[in-house]
Parts: C-alpha cells; sequence; structure tokens
C-alpha cells in the first residue's frame, strides 16, 4: 500500500509540474451532443462509469454546413473532412486506456475579415482587410489512462492534445497557428464501498500565433477589444499577432452506490481559472493589447437507474462564468461579462420489443449573458429558455446486421452577438451496422437544419461518416 | 479500511492546496476605462498681435475643440470653451490624445472674422495632470504649402509607383513666385535640414525672379513623370493610376537619360552633380522639403532659413523621426499602405500647425490639382 500511495503521489506531482491543458474536441464535426446527457464520458474520472466497447474503431467522416444565418466576422460555409482512429483497451482489471487521435481538416467558406478561427470567443481578437476562405488543419490526440489501486482508490489521467495550422488563402494572405495541451488528472477514493470521495485537477495552456501578410501592399490589421472598439495597427507586410491562454480547474465530487443496487448519485462541484493576453507583434518587439481572465463555477448532481432492460437518469448541472478583461499599456478595466447556464433534464433508455433498443431524452434550462464594455458604453443583457428532446433507436433484426437511427429538435440559445436570440435546430440521423467478419461498418448520415424566427433562411448540415470497429 | 481512506483524503487535501498555490491570476483592477477627465485652457497666442490685444494672450470663450484619441477607432468629441475659455472632458478613456481648433473666430476688433488654429497632444490616464492648455494662433501659418502628396503608388503587381507627385498650394493672400525654389528629398538630419538626399530645383532666379507665379488658393501639381499611367503593363493593367500628363511640372534628371521627360510640361532638374534618378520617393516614410532657394549648397544642408516648408510622413507612429520636431512634430500618413493608391492631404487647403500627425489625413483616391472634399 505504501507504494500505491507513494506512487500516485509521484505521479500527482508530476502532473503538477508539468500541467498544461486545453480544449481540443476529438471528431468535431460530429453532433457533439448526439444523445448523450451531458459531456461526462470523456472525463478520466467518469471515464470507466461508461459501457465502452473494446477495440478499435476508425471513422472516416465529411461533413458540410452552410451558414446562411451568420455573424458579421463568421464563414458563410464550414466544410470538415477527416479520420479519426481510437482504441480503448482493459489492459487488465485494474487498467484500461483511451487512445485517439484526429486528423481533421475544418474549411471556412467567405470568412469576413477575421483571421481568427472564431472572432467572437476571444475578448481580444485580430481582422484584417480581406474576405477569403481558410484552411485548417492539424492532428488532435485523446489519452486516457485509469488504473485502480486495490478496491478503494482510482487514477485517472487525460491528456488531450492538438496543433492547428490554418492558411486563408487571399492577400492580404493569413496564418494562424494553435497549440493546446490539457491534462487532467483524477484520483477517486472509496471510503466505504457505497461512497466515492472525487478529486481531479485540469490544467490547460494553448497559444495561438496570428500573422497577415501581404504580397504588393502592406496588410493592415485591426486588434478588437471586445465586439465595436478596435485600434488600427500599424501596416506593415508582415503584422504577427499573438494570444496565450492558460488556466486550470480544480473539482470534487461524491458518488453513492451500493455496489449491486440499480441507483447511483453523483454530485460534483469544480472551480477554474483562465488567463489570456494579446500582444500585437513578435515576442522580441511586442506590444500588450490586453489581458482577460475568466473565472468559472460548475456544479452538477445526477441519479441514474441501470437495468440491462430499462435505465434512466436524472441529472441537472450549473455553471457560471465571470470574465473581464484590461487593457494592455493602462491596464484599466474594459469589459466585464457574467454568464449562467442552467439545465436539467432526464434521459431514458429501455428494450421496448426484442432486439430493439430505444432512447429519449428531455432536457430544458435557461442561459443568460450580462455583458458591459467600457471602452464603448456597451451593455448587452440577454436571457433565452433552452430546450431539447431527442429520440434514437437502435434495432437488430438479425445477428449481423443493425440499424440506427434517431431524430432530435433543439432550441439553442444564442450569444448576445448575435442580433437573433436564438436558434431552432432539427437533426436527424440514420445508419446502418453490418457485421463483417471481425469487424462491424457502419455508414451514417446526418442531416440537420437550423432556423431562427423570423428570418426566411436556414443553415442546412450535412454529414456522412464511415465507422469500421473492429 | 476508513483510516486509509482518510489518509488518501488528507494526501488528496495537500495535492489540491499545492496545486492552488502554483497558479496565480491577476487581480481584477480597480480602475474603469471610460472614467478619465481633462480640462483645458484654450489661450489665443496675441505675441505677434499687439496692436489687437493688450496682453500676451486672451481667451475665446464658445469656440469647438475636437478631441481625438489616436489609440482607438472613432472616438472623437467635441466640447465648447466657456466664459474663462475653459473646455471639459470627462468620461475618457485612457490614451493618447490630439485636441484641435480650427474656427472662423469673431473678432471685435480689426483682425474682424479670422481663423484661429492649434493643436495639442498629450497622454490622458492617472499619472499625468487632468489640466492642460492649448494654444491657438490667428490664421494659422501661411504661406507657400506643400499640400498633398502621393506616394503610395496604385494597387498593382509589378511595384508601380512612377505616378508619384506633390502639389502645392498658395495659402497667402498674394502671390508666390516659384523662381529658383528647390524640392528636396530629405535623409535622417541631424542638425536642422542637413542630409540632403534629392534636390531638383525650378527655373529661374530665387527670391526675385518673377516668372512663376501662383496666385493665392492656387494648386501647383509637380509629376515624378508628367504621364498618363493608366496604362497596361504587361500583363497588368494600371487602372488605378492616375493621369499626370496634365501636372504643372515635373520632375526631370538630366543627367538621367532614361527618364521620360513630357515636352508640354516645364522641368525641375536636379542640380546634386552625379545623382542619377528621378524624383522617387519612399513608399514607408520619407521627408520632403521645400525652400526658396538661396541655398542650393546641398553638401552642408539647407539653410533653415530660407526654408519654407517640411512635411515628413511615415506609415508606422512608431518610426524615429528624421527631422527636428522644429521643422514637423508628427508624421503624415500614419497607416497608409503601400500601394494601395492612397495619398495623403492637408485636412483644409494649407493647414499647416508644423505637426503633419495633425495637418494631414490618409485619402483613398489622390487629387491632383484640387483638395478633397
Amino acid at each position: 500500500m505504501n507504494k500505491a500511495i507513494r506512487q500516485i503521489t509521484f505521479l500527482f506531482l508530476i502532473t503538477m509540474s508539468i500541467g498544461y491543458g486545453y480544449t481540443n474536441t476529438i471528431g468535431v464535426s460530429v453532433p457533439d451532443t448526439w444523445n448523450t446527457l451531458w459531456e461526462f464520458d470523456k472525463h478520466p474520472l467518469h471515464f470507466n462509469t461508461y459501457d465502452h466497447a473494446e477495440g478499435m474503431n476508425t471513422i472516416v467522416y465529411t461533413g458540410y454546413k452552410s451558414q446562411d444565418i451568420h455573424r458579421t466576422f463568421d464563414p458563410e460555409t464550414v466544410w470538415h473532412y477527416g479520420a479519426v482512429f481510437e482504441t480503448y483497451r482493459k489492459l487488465n482489471k485494474k487498467t484500461a486506456l483511451y487512445a485517439a487521435i484526429d486528423f481533421g481538416n475544418t474549411i471556412h467558406n467567405h470568412q469576413f475579415r477575421s483571421i481568427e478561427k472564431d472572432f467572437y470567443s476571444p475578448y481580444i481578437a485580430f481582422t484584417d482587410t480581406t474576405t477569403g476562405d481558410f484552411q485548417y488543419n492539424g492532428p488532435l490526440i485523446d489519452f486516457f489512462f485509469s488504473r485502480d489501486f486495490g478496491k478503494r482508490i482510482t487514477w485517472g489521467l487525460g491528456i488531450n492534445y492538438g496543433v492547428e495550422r490554418g492558411i486563408k488563402d487571399v492577400f492580404t494572405q493569413a496564418e494562424s497557428r494553435e497549440l493546446n495541451s490539457d491534462v487532467t488528472s483524477s484520483l477517486r477514493i472509496r471510503p466505504v464501498l457505497s461512497l466515492s470521495v472525487d478529486g481531479w485537477f485540469r490544467r490547460y495552456h494553448g497559444r495561438t500565433a496570428l500573422e497577415a501578410v501581404k504580397e504588393f501592399q502592406d496588410a493592415q490589421v485591426q486588434t478588437w477589444l471586445g465586439y465595436l472598439a478596435y485600434r488600427m495597427e500599424n501596416p506593415g507586410a508582415s503584422v504577427d499577432m499573438e494570444r496565450n491562454k492558460d488556466g486550470y480547474e480544480l473539482g470534487t465530487g461524491l458518488l453513492f452506490g451500493q455496489p449491486n443496487s440499480p441507483f447511483s448519485a453523483y454530485l460534483g462541484f469544480s472551480r477554474g481559472a483562465e488567463e489570456n493576453d494579446a500582444r500585437k507583434g513578435t515576442k522580441s518587439v511586442a506590444s500588450e493589447r490586453g489581458y482577460w481572465q475568466r473565472n468559472t463555477s460548475e456544479g452538477q448532481i445526477w441519479l441514474n437507474y441501470k437495468q440491462a432492460e430499462a435505465s434512466w437518469s436524472l441529472f441537472g448541472t450549473m455553471v457560471h462564468i465571470e470574465d473581464w478583461g484590461k487593457t494592455g499599456i493602462y491596464e484599466a478595466l474594459f469589459f466585464e461579462t457574467e454568464e449562467s447556464w442552467y439545465a436539467a433534464g432526464i434521459g431514458l433508455q429501455f428494450t421496448a420489443i426484442k432486439n430493439t433498443r430505444l432512447e429519449m431524452m428531455a432536457r430544458a434550462g435557461m442561459h443568460s449573458w450580462d455583458y458591459h464594455n467600457y471602452l464603448k458604453a456597451q451593455s448587452e443583457t440577454r436571457e433565452e429558455n433552452e430546450w431539447r428532446v431527442s429520440f434514437d433507436f437502435d434495432i437488430h433484426p438479425f445477428p449481423v446486421i443493425s440499424y440506427t437511427g434517431g431524430l432530435s429538435v433543439e432550441k439553442q440559445p444564442l450569444h448576445f452577438t448575435w442580433n437573433i436570440p436564438s436558434l431552432t435546430r432539427y437533426l436527424v440521423q440514420a445508419g446502418v451496422e453490418y457485421q463483417w467478419g471481425f469487424n462491424r461498418i457502419c455508414p451514417a448520415l446526418v442531416w440537420g437544419i437550423e432556423s431562427a424566427e423570423g428570418l426566411d433562411k436556414d443553415n442546412t448540415i450535412w454529414q456522412i461518416r464511415l465507422s469500421v470497429r473492429r | 479500511m476508513v483510516k486509509h481512506g482518510m489518509k488518501w483524503i488528507a494526501v488528496v487535501s495537500a495535492g489540491i492546496f499545492l496545486l492552488f498555490s502554483c497558479m496565480e491570476v491577476d487581480d481584477k483592477p480597480l480602475e474603469y476605462e471610460g472614467t478619465q477627465q481633462k480640462n483645458l485652457l484654450i489661450r489665443l497666442d496675441t505675441t505677434s498681435l499687439g496692436k489687437f490685444f493688450n496682453s500676451q494672450s486672451a481667451v475665446l470663450p464658445g469656440i469647438p475643440v475636437v478631441l481625438k484619441n489616436q489609440d482607438y477607432e472613432g472616438f472623437v468629441r467635441t466640447a465648447y470653451t466657456d466664459d474663462s475659455g475653459w473646455v471639459y472632458f470627462d468620461s475618457l478613456l485612457n490614451g493618447y490624445y490630439i485636441a484641435s481648433v480650427g474656427v472662423d473666430y469673431p473678432f471685435d476688433n480689426a483682425l474682424d472674422t479670422s481663423r484661429v488654429t492649434g493643436q495639442q497632444e498629450f497622454y490622458v490616464h492617472d499619472e499625468v495632470p487632468t489640466i492642460d492648455t492649448l494654444t491657438v494662433r490667428v490664421s494659422g501659418n501661411p504661406g507657400l504649402k506643400i499640400n498633398e502628396i502621393y506616394y503610395m503608388g496604385p494597387p498593382n503587381k509589378i511595384f508601380y509607383f512612377f505616378d508619384q507627385f506633390i502639389e502645392l498650394y498658395n495659402a497667402s493672400s498674394e502671390t508666390i513666385y516659384l523662381d529658383g525654389m528647390i524640392v528636396c528629398r530629405m535623409g535622417p538630419c541631424t542638425i536642422g535640414a542637413d542630409n540632403v538626399t534629392y534636390i531638383f530645383q525650378f527655373p529661374g532666379e530665387p527670391v526675385t525672379g518673377r516668372e512663376y507665379p501662383v496666385e493665392p488658393g492656387e494648386f501647383v501639381v509637380l509629376a515624378q513623370d508628367a504621364m498618363n499611367h493608366v496604362i497596361v503593363q504587361g500583363k497588368d493593367t494600371l487602372v488605378n493610376s492616375i493621369d499626370l500628363s496634365d501636372a504643372d511640372w515635373e520632375f526631370v534628371n538630366s543627367q538621367d537619360y532614361a527618364d521620360s521627360d513630357n515636352p508640354d510640361v516645364p522641368n525641375l532638374d536636379n542640380i546634386e552633380v552625379g545623382h542619377r534618378l528621378d524624383f522617387m520617393i519612399s513608399l514607408g516614410d520619407d521627408v520632403v522639403l521645400i525652400a526658396d532657394g538661396r541655398d542650393v549648397n546641398y553638401a552642408d544642408g539647407i539653410d533653415m532659413e530660407t526654408i519654407i516648408d517640411v512635411v515628413e510622413y511615415s506609415s508606422s507612429s512608431t518610426n524615429v523621426k528624421d527631422i527636428t520636431e522644429e521643422l514637423d512634430a508628427g508624421w503624415a500618413g500614419v497607416g497608409a499602405i503601400k500601394y494601395s493608391g492612397q495619398s495623403v492631404e492637408r485636412i483644409e487647403p494649407g493647414f499647416d500647425t508644423d505637426n503633419s500627425t495633425i495637418d494631414f489625413i490618409v485619402l483613398d483616391t489622390p487629387t491632383p490639382g484640387y483638395h478633397h472634399e
């Protein structure tokens, strides 16, 4: 036992000292919450709780989204294609391992001025003067490791790492280089068999380097502080910008559940802080443009009932985010944002008739923003309800073939930078899974549409993916 | 078992404490943007107007003062002086500002209604005083002015910039004669105007010549090459260039046999021995000077007392100044882009405070021989 303590303490300290963290998502083109109630399944703490099938999975995907409804600096269409290779193995009774790599390509067509992948995400962003197509590509890596130490301790480690390069195809040509890394270390202790105490720590780091280049004349770059105020940077044949992100999250939770009981319950809470700074110029001759900080509080609660023929879940989540930023030179507060998200829902999964599994989910909540920019005396407050219902089925009429399908309807509240309050999204999915030797081959098709009240245009989503599981 | 569990909780708690202590984030600042203030006393300098005023200065009530933030686009405020000559600005952002006055003021003496101009640059933040003085003068600084410089070149992919021109303007109430005047491109100067790069001269006798008059309010265009530059060069069409075939003057270097010479346009010729280039100026930053021509011994620079006007331009506001602030305290063309077809021109014909940052704006298209709207 003493050896185990030493091992865990050592690994914890290693994680602390190298800790970096980040937010890449493997398989970004796949609708990310197709039938998940919440996104716990990739958390190292909870990874073993889920019934992941062992094996290797190869996914080739392509997707397209026409964004007829978009903001000023958003692209008009987005196209993805790529391949994901993932594997999940239980190395022994105590140890589980998951690894995945996504070679993804994303193309933003007709992106007006923005040299950012998402102009509205950072509060300090950069634009130039041209409209063009951006092509992004690079590998993203996910790695999860979980190990039991005796019956009472589980240690988990999650690493997410990604590098991405983007090129804009017109002059002013622009290039972006992003590097993100994210490490989560978790520990689950069971003082008694019916109670687990969780603790986890996440450290992440991100760096974005942007460069605007003009071939025959000078590139003109603007630095935006918020969404209305900007400064013109000195033009040049090449203008460099850089942004760095550094953050951590710390969480704890309690899991209740008797070993042989179908019921389990979880109560979790986490806090985090993230720092971002932006500067114009290279490191040797950089001019600070600003700093902003994000402080998050997040809580989850759920109650599960799990049996072979029927399962259900009740869950609730709460997220509160406070952002503020200061200008680079004078270090005075230039914006404050408070954002809250509350949601609760229920999920059902049961076998209705022989060889047919049905899943139904409903979620409702509220999202609010309160934003103040002191450079432009801009105040935006928005409070919108959200809801989502989905229905999925999985039919196995024969041993070698099964059919999957689903549909969902969702009201998505939109960030206050949109001039419409929400979008309604309809998604339909259909797929076939065929057993071929030791492989299960599954082509699937997703179609969706997003509409907004009062607008006579829609966003459409298409996606085709082929997965081979072995 | 419970005992072991408690031990683990203690270990985790210690780890959490260590993790928290290893990352510190900045504190939220107490100062908000948009809370600064600036109070300006607008003072009319009357030192050369003794016959109109009893004191060295006077106050001007009710005149507009324009305050522009130089860090952010679109932050312009206008306020009016009170009876004591003070103007108050509040709710200001931190930053670098320029306050300017340009008004036709109705004096109650023989000056009648006269132009009053002035400007003041300053920073606004906690560590500088909120009170400052802006000195204005009557009728600015009359005379022959470099009114516009088009140096950026048209949008093109063959590095074409031979359509450059310099526009002069007679901002005085009297006829000015160009005879024998010199136009210079200057290099970095140490004392006064001591570093001449190019020197071209109008024909005629300096100061006393009367061959080439410029009437009050008249523009004069000096073209690098007086030709129609809207031409086709191979596969590239210079459709965004300009027609300078009707320019008033053309720079011609008689020591450069390849330099084009429009026979219908009179020439300024190079007088620098061994110099074989046309009057080409930089697309990024440079200095243009005109002088009355009494001193053409360029080797030791141009005598300050002969200088008529100087303009320094630079696309970057962080450049090192090439000439002293006595000649030009700022830069024209900050933010201008090479091969964009842009031009720099005074905000009003002949408007001159000897600070080109104030005096000039960047135009999207050049205006040879006339002023922008």
